[in-house]
């Protein structure tokens, strides 16, 4: 399996090449071209083990994705059929896209409309933000990814990695995601009369040692920027 | 004549170098900016040749496909000199040579050629109107430079077999190649859960231009997250 990133930072599109047997995962809607060796079956997005169970569970998660977290209810799977086959994947917004490697025990978590797709060995599931979230108008839903293989993460403008140690702070409009080392809280960037006047909202404060991915423009402050611009 | 295209993949621009009394035909609306010895006519037919009435008829059919009626001749008098074109999206701009040959493009994707390509419109058959992306393409012939842009950056990809695009993300391909419109992932599930809709499944031996970035996808998204407006 072959994943590389072209036309960064703006227009990111993520180029995977498969192997007979090996399967990508993509949220719905992000299929740009594929080989024609490549069969397709779309899934609830959420990780069942095929058991009964397991895939109440799915179905209960991809609804939880659906309505909690913006996310779509449906994933894609693309299992090569025959060596050297090409699927072409990206986002419906304009900006980055990045590739992580992910390693047995190692977690990151992204926003919800920051996942893009996934080697069939990462695990996607969905975990509350806090009831503080709700405020800053990102969604209060993340997406914890853990397990071994490619992920693809994808952003609003472009994407600026940040090593952390110690402490930083972020905008949560701006934050895609982080490692798992990383603890956040969600406060305020100043005082009351600063979130009031400063137009900096809520932001998330980091501690530990771990990566931090955060984006170059705040989709909520380009619509708010955008919509009084746009005719009757 | 020589066209350079600068900003890519962005905010492409196209540069193009006229020798003297040599003539370039663009999209109408899309000059950025010019010498003052480059003069310009506009006519709905793009060429000189032709009566009024066939004129009009191009204009027309170009207008149904979503073009302008009207295409403009900038033309260097006396002198060579230089004419720049944007398109109105975000994105960027391919530049062609093209030898007796001919490509079809998106709908909107045509930004600027030399006079000695044609440009006609083809119907694109009623499956790509339900594609979303406009009944009729254009189709280029002939010899010179065709500059066209996309969405998103721009892909080039040689097909010798059998290739799916979404079709959202078709900017254009050379006529050795032959398409047909199916479902995505080709059963009913992945076509109506799978966010695709249909794809474009092509077949032959030829360039295919791909742009990483869908309209109506962009579109839906944004426009989701407005507040309603009356």
């Amino acid at each position: 399996m072959k994943v590389e990133v072209e036309s960064r930072p703006s227009y990111g599109m993520a180029v995977v090449t498969l192997n007979k047997g090996e399967t990508f995962i993509s949220e719905s809607g992000a299929m740009v071209a594929m080989s024609s060796g490549l069969s397709v079956d779309t899934k609830f997005n959420g990780t069942g083990d095929g058991s009964f169970m397991g895939k109440m569970k799915a179905i209960l998660v991809g609804m939880a994705r659906k309505f909690l977290a913006g996310e779509s209810l449906f994933v894609n799977h693309f299992d090569a059929t025959q060596d050297g086959q090409q699927v072409m994947l990206a986002p419906s917004l304009v900006g980055d896209v990045e590739k992580l490697r992910m390693t047995e025990g190692r977690k990151v978590t992204v926003q919800a409309t920051s996942y893009l797709a996934s080697g069939k060995n990462i695990d996607v599931s969905l975990v509350w933000g806090g009831f503080s979230m709700l405020f800053g108008g990102e969604g209060a839903f993340f997406l914890e990814c853990t397990g071994k293989g490619p992920l693809l993460i994808n952003s609003f403008g472009a994407i600026e990695k940040i090593e952390v140690t110690g402490g930083y702070i972020v905008d949560t409009g701006h934050v895609v995601g982080w490692e798992g080392d990383l603890e956040y809280k969600i406060r305020k960037a100043g005082g009351w009369k600063s979130t009031l006047l400063s137009g900096e909202g809520l932001v998330l404060e980091f501690t530990g040692t771990g990566t931090l991915w955060l984006q170059t423009r705040n989709l909520g402050s380009f619509l708010r920027w955008i919509t009084p611009q746009l005719p009757n | 004549m020589q066209i350079q295209v600068h900003h890519r993949p962005s905010y492409a621009l196209a540069e193009v170098l006229l020798e003297a009394e040599e003539t370039v035909v663009a999209e109408g609306g899309a000059m950025v900016s010019q010498d003052t010895h480059v003069t310009l006519t506009t006519s709905a037919s793009g060429d000189k040749k032709g009566g009024m009435m066939k004129g009009l008829m191009k204009g027309l059919k170009r207008a149904l496909a979503g073009e302008s009626f009207f295409q403009n001749r900038f033309t260097a008098n006396g002198a060579p000199g230089h004419v720049t074109f944007a398109p109105t999206m975000q994105g960027d701009i391919v530049v062609h040579e093209m030898t007796q040959s001919t490509v079809m493009l998106q709908s909107t994707a045509y930004l600027c050629g030399s006079p000695d390509i044609v440009l006609d419109t083809k119907w694109g058959g009623a499956k790509t109107f339900f594609g979303g992306e406009g009944l009729i393409m254009l189709k280029a012939s002939g010899s010179g430079l065709l500059a066209f842009n996309s969405f998103g950056a721009i892909k080039e990809i040689e097909v010798d077999g059998e290739f799916i695009v979404d079709t959202g993300h078709i900017v254009a391909f050379e006529d050795g190649l032959t398409f047909k419109v199916t479902k995505f992932g080709g059963g009913w599930k992945s076509f109506i859960f799978g966010g695709e809709g249909l794809v474009c499944s092509f077949s032959g031996k030829g360039k295919l231009w791909i742009q990483t970035r869908n309209a109506a996808g962009f579109g839906q998204l944004l426009g989701s997250q407005l507040p309603p407006r009356d």
